[in-house]
């Protein structure tokens, strides 16, 4: 019996901390990429981990409609990313595609990978290894903002770097 | 020329014999000894096979051994069964045939007869077809043009009077023609040109809306159906047949646009058609050319 | 001409009776009134359903199940009305009398059907019909079926395409089933799992469980197959998926994500896209060599190939002159025409399996339509319109085409998708029902 309260407790707790997590990850996405403040305030970031990318580095670029190119924006993000995976060199990562709600599937996953590939290449001419960079295209399948207007479709045409582990 | 003229005559006879008293000996006896439906079991496996060929014979059979049952007094039907075509199948199938071919070579022979007065009223006909389709009215929907208002609006407008005023201007020069010739040969039947107009205006309005178009259909603009129909004098189809059938009858498209236009003709909810009695002789004996065309934009 | 008259005198029987209606006659032919109907009116078919009748409970109450199963069927085309049994003023208890047709005509029913059923000794029924013309009062067709009682579903669909068939002249379509994705969950991790119904939305199955997303998927033209695109293992690739084994197998060895899958014509081959470096271009698999073959070189997306019914040629998806643009090129990848140059981006062409149509899905000035368009280019055709409409398929006769249909809901930026079918003709647009949300939906061949 005691047992099984300790076990709910901790179960809870763990709730708790993934909620957080979670919600972190949502401001992350909705103000780009001005969350570390409060992050770093609440919680340890271990350096070099998925999260360190994530809070203070930044793990995304936008594109405008139904185009592939990358921004001057989009380049210095790219940049302290660049610099981050030349710091932590074992680690590898995906760029993920996305596109908005407002094309055809098929379509989207086909501009969904050129997205992600324009920033691979961005990478790799940077200076990272292409065998670091893998791509992976969801098109329209995955929004990130929700919402049938401009400011969600903008946050949703995005190429997101996800840090795969080493 | 004499014998083609006797030719045409007895053929003419003949049809309106055969709708008056319906090819009464050629059916009687034939009917009594069908079998009304001769359709083969089909066995449909759990999933899927069915044996397709097998089917669409019996339906054949079974449509062609049909169309004797419904001829008359014959109201107590032997029980199904599956039985290969009796000797009798033989003569009805030619019988049947006559039938038809009876019919195509009589709308030829009429052509002929222009002899006779009656050529001004096939020459009516003609100054019908150029009509301008007006492709704003088919029956294919296109959210495009609502999409573009503005634009569409302009186009069509300016053509559209356009249209009309040609129209008018040809259908008076012709009338003028029409006029003309109408009275250097019109002994037999004093029928004038505006007389005439209105008897085509009213079968056609009276039929437009029991004709029961399939539009969408590949193809369907270009099935032209004649049917021949004999009207009783209160102005009721009394009896309607598809003239051009053998051109239809073998493809499963064709045959159901014939047979469109067959229920047209034949429904009752479209009729009288309110015909002046005085001159029946013209209107008794019709053809009616139905032809979709220009209502699927083409 | 001559020789018309000629084989005519060789009728004996016909000389006789020609003569006959001399002697018969009296006055001599008279004029000829000759009309051009030009225009008539668009209207469903006044039909008449009568339950199939039976000699027991059980018979009759199966008779009132295919009844309108047959009903409905023919309801849900458009084509036909079939009037309340209400209104009927008699039926006939038995197949072998014939109809009285002067009740049906009152009711201005054009077409009557009638039928049977027998349950055979052990499992089987035998299931009967005839369709009668009332005007002419004539049997249009009449058949018989035998079968397994629990078949009687696809018994009733083959009836209607049978009816629809002799009525309309065109194949039916109600004999098929629909393959579509069913969507459950929230937009950000929707779940998408491949579902099979029959076009009448009954007999619904999940094919698979949801684990991972899946997309697009497509009948075979003649096997029991659907190719589809899967995140199996997060790898987006092309599969195909036995209906009868529940085998799902990866397709090709591909070093790049494949997608937008359809099968060749003959179902030997299957056309897709693969996307290497960015660039996606339009491939070939043949199923019994496994041995692919590339179609398109150009450094623009290639997509949603589909072939032609005869497979001499394919159309596809390209952003080559800048937007999104539909082409035909020959099967080889040879002679690339560009077909679509109305304003308005275009996408997801599919072939008719008549030959002549392309359908498609437009975007302009933000709103997605549906619409169809000529081989050539030539008359375009929007059909419907909406927030996102998307996913043009054919129905096998090519005449309904089914697509599935977003809309914004509540406040939290949700939507719904359902799948729709609409008339070639722009008309008879309908829901048609999923237990949750759909898209992508796929027609069948009529089942083999």
């Amino acid at each position: 019996m005691r047992l099984g309260s300790l076990t709910f407790i901790i179960a809870a707790l763990f709730l708790v901390s993934a909620c957080e997590t979670m919600d972190e990850k949502g401001g992350a996405d909705t103000s780009g990429l001005k969350a570390k403040t409060y992050d770093s305030k609440s919680f340890y970031v271990a350096p070099g981990t998925a999260r360190d990318f994530v809070v203070n580095v930044g793990d995304r670029v936008f594109f405008a409609l139904d185009k592939s190119s990358l921004s001057s924006e989009s380049r210095s993000m790219l940049e302290k990313q660049i610099a981050w995976l030349k710091k932590y060199g074992g680690v590898n990562v995906v760029v993920e595609g996305h596109c908005d709600e407002r094309g055809t599937r098929e379509y989207n996953l086909a501009l969904g990978e050129r997205r992600a590939n324009a920033v691979k290449d961005f990478l790799v001419a940077m200076g990272i290894s292409p065998n670091r960079v893998k791509v992976i295209s969801y098109g329209k399948e995955r929004p990130a903002a929700l919402g049938h207007n401009e400011a969600s479709w903008k946050q949703n045409r995005r190429a997101v770097t996800v840090v795969a582990g080493s | 020329m004499r014998s083609t003229l006797s030719i045409s005559i007895v053929i003419h006879v003949l049809v309106i014999t055969i709708s008056i008293f319906g090819l009464p000996f050629l059916y009687k006896a034939p009917a009594k000894q069908q079998k009304p439906m001769v359709v083969e079991v089909v066995s449909i496996g759990n999933k899927t096979e069915l044996p397709k060929p097998a089917k669409k014979d019996t339906s054949k059979q079974v449509k062609e051994k049909k169309e004797n049952i419904i001829k008359k007094k014959v109201k107590k039907l032997p029980q199904p069964s599956i039985k290969p075509i009796p000797q009798n199948k033989r003569t009805e199938t030619v019988s049947l045939r006559k039938k038809t071919k009876k019919k195509t070579p009589k709308v030829k022979q009429k052509k002929l007869k222009s002899k006779t007065g009656f050529t001004k009223l096939a020459r009516v006909t003609p100054r019908r077809k150029p009509k301008p389709p007006d492709p704003f009215e088919s029956v294919l929907r296109n959210l495009a043009q609502d999409f573009d208002k503005k634009t569409v609006k302009k186009v069509y407008k300016t053509p559209k009077e356009d249209k009309k005023s040609k129209k008018s201007d040809f259908e008076a020069k012709i009338a003028k023609i029409l006029a003309n010739n109408s009275t250097t040969e019109s002994e037999t039947d004093k029928v004038t040109m505006t007389e005439m107009d209105a008897m085509i205006n009213t079968i056609r309005t009276s039929i437009r809306p029991c004709w029961n178009l399939q539009p969408g259909a590949k193809g369907a603009e270009d099935i032209v159906v004649v049917v021949r129909a004999y009207l009783t004098p209160d102005g009721r189809v009394k009896r309607a047949w598809v003239a051009n059938r053998d051109l239809l009858v073998n493809d499963p498209f064709k045959l159901a646009a014939a047979e469109t236009a067959q229920r047209a003709i034949l429904n009752e909810a479209c009729q009288p058609f309110r015909l002046d009695p005085r001159k029946y002789a013209i209107w008794r004996d019709v053809t009616l050319n139905f032809n979709p065309s220009e209502m699927f934009g083409k | 001409m001559m020789e018309k008259i000629v084989l005519f005198f060789r009728d004996r029987d016909a000389i006789i009776l020609a003569i006959v209606a001399i002697v018969l006659s009296i006055t001599s032919a008279k004029a000829e009134l000759k009309v051009d109907i030009t225009r008539g009116t668009v209207k469903a078919l006044p039909v008449a359903v009568a339950n199939f009748v039976g000699t027991n409970k059980k018979e009759v109450e199966l008779g009132k199940s295919i009844t309108s199963v047959i009903s409905s069927d023919l309801e849900r085309s458009g084509l036909f009305r079939p009037i309340s049994q209400k209104a009927f003023i008699e039926t006939e208890k038995s197949l072998d009398i014939l109809p009285k047709f002067q009740n049906w005509r009152i009711l201005n029913v054009q077409a009557m059907v009638q039928g049977s059923i027998v349950i055979l000794e052990g499992k089987n029924i035998k299931v009967q019909f005839r369709l009668w013309d009332v005007f002419s009062q004539r049997q249009m067709v009449g058949q018989v079926y035998t079968t397994v009682i629990s078949n009687w579903r696809r018994i009733a669909h083959i009836i209607a395409d049978a009816i629809y068939k002799r009525v309309t002249g065109e194949n039916g379509y109600f004999d098929t089933r629909v393959v579509y994705i069913a969507e459950t969950g929230s937009q950000i991790r929707r779940i998408k799992r491949l579902a099979i119904m029959d076009q009448d939305s009954e007999n619904h199955h999940f094919l698979t469980d949801g684990k991972f997303l899946i997309l697009t998927p497509r009948f075979s033209p003649n096997r029991q197959e659907i190719t589809y695109m899967s995140y199996h293992g997060g790898v987006p690739r092309v599969y195909i998926f036995n209906i009868d084994t529940g085998r799902q197998e990866i397709l090709g060895d591909f070093p790049g994500m494949t997608f937008a899958p359809r099968f060749s014509p003959d179902g030997n081959a299957v056309i897709m896209s693969m996307a290497r470096d960015g660039n996606s271009e339009i491939y070939t698999m043949d199923l019994r060599s496994r041995r692919a073959k590339r179609l398109t070189r150009h450094s623009s997306i290639d997509t949603s190939p589909d072939y032609s019914p005869d497979g001499t040629r394919v159309v596809f998806n390209s952003d080559r002159s800048g937007t999104q643009q539909i082409y035909i090129m020959k099967s080889d990848g040879s002679d690339v025409r560009r077909i679509t140059f109305g304003k308005g981006r275009y996408a997801t062409p599919v072939w008719s399996p008549r030959g002549d149509l392309i359908a498609f899905t437009k975007m302009r000035r933000g709103k997605f339509f549906i619409g169809v368009i000529g081989i050539d280019g030539k008359g375009e055709r929007l059909l419907t319109d909406g927030f996102l409409v998307e996913s043009p398929t054919w129905s096998p006769n090519g005449r309904v085409i089914m697509f599935f249909r977003e809309t914004p809901k509540g406040k939290f930026g949700d939507k719904k998708s359902k799948l729709f079918s609409i008339d070639l003709t722009g008309q008879n647009e309908r829901e048609i029902i999923t237990p949750m949300d759909a898209s992508d939906p796929a027609w069948s061949p009529l089942i083999p």
